[in-house]
């Protein structure tokens, strides 16, 4: 479910020449700026009295982890809210509780981000957590044992699980070379090598103004919230080092990759590339993935694959983008005999696609779920905080959801079938393969033993 | 006409109970089939999340065939062959999706769930295809067996694959032996090869009737706007025979159960108990009493199990303590741990025990009571902060035997909870033998290369 609906939002583009709304908006999103010129996104909602609050420093990802420290990032998530300025680990976490403030920060390859729901009750106390903890962490010696402890189990844990190992492996396959193609959450020996000091660093010279973006919706007025984000940022220090270019072609195309695993079940990846949200190809990529497999069921793959082969519980195809690349990517599983009948499907779908234009129905029933589906998401003062902030990092106009209905009946079904022959040529995709695969031509398959970047 | 127009009248005036300062503020009233109707107002946004529950899950699966009830949740989506309004198979999610909703089922061991989440101006469209196939989902045979296929992979994609899955289904079965609750969800795989058609529409036809079932809608809408086509299209569908939910008895072990696994798969040992104790249809008083306790032990990192294993001792990594309450037969408290490296899992086991046993002994706190009953009623202001979370808290407690005003005053339930009582249930529910018999179970997934180490040492105790 999270999954899909962050696909929905990587789906949603921008466009230059977006107008202003003739009609009732989307989402009634204020644009405002603070006295300490800190821009803002907030939609108030005043049917419970609960406030949400997101925001994300976008490049202050994974991906300036050196290799030796992986991990970085993601211990920094978990250490930031287990102590900051007066209150030890324990007193800190016993304030959120006793309070019941919800603060958590997370770790992406691109930024890093962080989410706080409080009840308008302890407003005031949740700014003051939020500011401490980002202003004055403190990285005591037990809380970061504690999370690099717990980090190493989770991958411990995660080492059993087919599914992990192979979004793993396609990392280090894709983006070999890369900062993306090391372990975003660590790996049991870099944890090891990350110390207090290095969390520090990385927050004095990562966390800044310069990249910060910042949505808050719920009870909460247009001057309460500025005055909650000054009181939470305004003393963050004002610019970080500039970023070098990172950009990225996906690599090892047309490779199919193998770690065998004594498993009943084989898990699987394809990679292909793909456009930016900025192409103009963009839209009808976006819907050429619905129906070729971003729509779960009604979808081509698993029509096919599920509904009347019976090779699998769920196929799914997706469009990515990172800041310094994009794709497509397919997943699924199936037993170990049936991979080879598996794999050719797929392909079997993409030609077809490319090949034979789609139907008048199929676009328009693309169409109706795309911009039908948008409201589903309004659910909560979180998804809507959420929402605002994917905006924001894509830098698009608050106005974009008003608008994005032009940009998606715009495509046509000649659009669908030339971006399908551009971007599905299986040929040229990278796939993984985890588990223990009967009949499958040994020749062409490069072979994994040890799993790299995890111990 | 007229008639009916009075009928309707009368139930909007007499019929719906509003629960006053709820938790949820739901609107409730009853058809003259039996159906249970719910309403959530939420206005947040112009959609609707529509469900519709069966209080029939694994649990009334007859023995032999376990899976079936699962199985014929996925084959609701197979078409079906109402008279007016036949659906071909895949076609109803197919309608759905071109509607721009989303929609899915679950099922658990006491229901199944369908659920659609659509724009307001879709309601109704919704409402009739969910009220056309609680008697009229009739999959053809070849979509019987393909759709076979795909619970066998299922199957593999949740358990077989997954050793703790695996070790968890094996716990589940020592606590339960005999039981209904003791068998997977998903089905034992030498089972669920055997489905077919007959089995599942048996349990079809012994369960889906609109008497048996609860419908919630959460959303931009009130129960007094919707009651004439929930009406029209829910009450149109006859009253089945009266269903009754039967369950054999767990007796008491007369020794000790515990489960060892070894996997080659597994990286580091996991620790489980699982424990019999009421659920909130049973007992009450107990129940809440066992869900304060359960906040008191495991509500946060600042609580008891992990302040003191995790955080002070170091002899874990992580470590739970969980009890459901909404359950139709007894419940379960779930107790988990994963050692520290380099700590013996008997230490940790001993170190839970003792942590259980001081509650036992001496109680919880006057701090502690009051820290935790401010947290859970905290969770009922934060729980109306969504959509979807109502309906599901409410569906899961009306098909295991509570009524709405049962969870409306949950919150103030919660408060009456004394320190006496909680001192009780952990008496009553957690003391380990040598008094009273057991039931629990007990239970270690290892990594493969333990067993080596384990034969050196002997026997374990």
């Amino acid at each position: 479910m999270r999954y899909m609906y962050l696909i929905l939002l990587t789906l949603l583009s921008v466009s230059a020449h977006a107008q202003a709304p003739t009609q009732e908006r989307f989402l009634d999103i204020e644009e405002l700026t603070t006295p300490s010129g800190i821009n803002v996104w907030l939609v108030e909602d005043h049917n419970v009295p609960v406030i949400s609050l997101k925001f994300a420093f976008k490049g202050a990802g994974a991906v300036l982890a050196p290799k030796d420290k992986q991990g970085l990032v993601q211990l920094l998530s978990n250490t930031m809210d287990e102590g900051a300025g007066d209150y030890d680990a324990q007193s800190f976490q016993k304030t959120l509780a006793d309070n019941s403030i919800s603060l958590s920060f997370s770790s992406g390859r691109d930024s890093f981000s962080g989410s706080l729901k409080t009840l308008t009750a302890t407003k005031p106390l949740a700014t003051k957590l939020l500011n401490v903890a980002l202003t004055q962490p403190r990285f005591d010696k037990e809380p970061v044992e504690r999370m690099r402890q717990a980090n190493m189990s989770r991958i411990k844990q995660n080492m059993s699980s087919p599914d992990w190992i192979t979004a793993r492996l396609m990392n280090d396959v894709a983006y070999e070379g890369h900062p993306y193609a090391l372990n975003s959450g660590g790996t049991l020996s870099t944890l090891t090598n990350i110390t207090s000091q290095d969390l520090k660093n990385f927050v004095d010279e990562n966390l800044t103004l310069d990249r910060l973006y910042v949505s808050i919706a719920g009870d909460v007025t247009k001057a309460q919230a500025s005055d909650m984000v000054d009181a939470i940022f305004s003393s963050l220090p004002k610019n970080a080092k500039t970023q070098e270019d990172l950009t990225l072609t996906i690599q090892n195309q047309g490779k199919t990759y193998l770690h065998e695993r004594p498993v009943p079940q084989a898990s699987i990846s394809i990679m292909l590339p793909s456009v930016r949200k900025t192409d103009p190809d963009y839209y009808a990529a976006r819907i050429m993935n619905h129906i070729y497999g971003g729509s779960g069921f009604g979808s081509r793959l698993m029509e096919t694959i599920r509904e009347k082969e019976g090779l699998t519980y769920g196929i799914y195809s997706g469009l990515f983008e990172m800041d310094w690349t994009q794709g497509l990517n397919i997943s699924t599983s199936t037993r170990n005999e049936t991979v080879p009948k598996m794999l050719d499907l797929i392909k079997q779908e993409a030609t077809t696609l490319k090949n034979t234009p789609i139907s008048e129905d199929e676009l328009q029933d693309a169409k109706d779920y795309i911009l039908g589906s948008m409201p589903l998401s309004l659910t909560s003062t979180g998804a809507l905080a959420s929402i605002m902030l994917s905006l924001q990092l894509d830098d698009r106009p608050s106005t974009y959801l008003d608008n994005i209905d032009q940009y998606i009946n715009a495509v046509t079904i000649n659009d669908v079938n030339n971006v399908a022959n551009k971007l599905l040529d299986l040929d040229q995709a990278i796939t993984v393969i985890v588990g223990d695969p009967q009949n499958l031509n040994q020749d062409q398959i490069t072979k994994i033993t040890t799993l790299p970047n995890v111990e | 006409m007229v008639k009916a127009l009075t009928f309707i009248l009368a139930l909007v005036i007499i019929g719906i109970s509003h629960a006053q300062a709820g938790i949820f503020n739901a609107q409730t009233t009853t058809l003259e089939n039996g159906l249970q109707v719910v309403v959530v107002p939420n206005t947040r946004a112009p959609i609707v999340h529509h469900m519709l529950w069966y209080k029939a899950g694994s649990a009334q699966e007859i023995n032999g065939y376990s899976g079936v009830a699962h199985f014929l949740e996925h084959l609701l989506f197979k078409g079906t062959d109402h008279p007016d309004r036949p659906l071909a198979p895949g076609e109803f999610s197919t309608r759905i999706k071109k509607l721009g909703g989303q929609n899915n089922a679950f099922t658990s061991k006491d229901y199944t769930a369908f659920y659609q989440t659509v724009s307001k101006q879709h309601l109704e469209t919704v409402m009739q295809m969910e009220a056309d196939r609680i008697r009229h989902a009739m999959p053809p045979q070849k979509h019987v067996l393909s759709e076979r296929e795909v619970v066998i992979e299922e199957r593999k994609q949740r358990t077989d694959n997954n050793p703790q899955a695996r070790f968890f289904e094996q716990m589940q079965a020592a606590l339960f032996p005999g039981h209904p609750y003791g068998r997977p969800i998903i089905g034992w795989d030498e089972e669920i090869t055997k489905m077919d058609h007959d089995h599942t529409k048996a349990f079809y036809d012994s369960w889906y009737y609109p008497n048996n079932a609860v419908l919630i809608i959460a959303g931009d809408v009130t129960l007094n706007e919707i009651l004439p086509s929930v009406q029209r299209i829910y009450g149109a569908i006859p009253k089945g025979p009266e269903t009754k939910r039967h369950f054999p008895v767990v007796p008491a072990f007369e020794g000790e159960t515990r489960v060892t696994h070894y996997d080659d798969q597994v990286n580091q040992t996991l620790w489980m108990r699982g424990i019999r104790a009421p659920s909130y249809r049973q007992n009450k008083t107990d129940s809440l009493a066992l869900q304060v306790l359960e906040n008191i032990l495991d509500g946060g990192a600042t609580t008891r199990l992990y302040k003191q294993l995790v955080v002070e001792k170091k002899l874990a990594v992580n470590v739970s303590f969980s009890y459901g309450a909404d359950q139709y037969g007894k419940s379960t408290i779930w107790l988990s741990a994963t050692p520290a490296p380099g700590i013996d899992v008997d230490t940790v086991e001993d170190q839970i025990e003792q942590l259980i046993n001081d509650v036992i002994e001496t109680g919880v706190t006057d701090t502690e009571l009051t820290e935790a009953k401010k947290r859970m009623q905290n969770a009922a202001i934060l729980a109306r902060d969504s959509l979807s979370g109502p309906a599901q808290i409410i569906g899961r407690a009306l098909t295991t035997g509570s009524t709405l005003q049962d969870i409306e005053t949950w919150d103030e339930q919660i408060q009456s909870v004394t320190k006496e009582q909680i001192q009780n249930v952990a008496k009553q529910y957690l003391k380990m033998p040598p008094h009273g018999k057991y039931h629990y179970v007990t239970g270690v997934l290892y990594p493969q290369e333990d067993k080596q180490q384990h034969k050196g040492e002997g026997e374990r105790e």
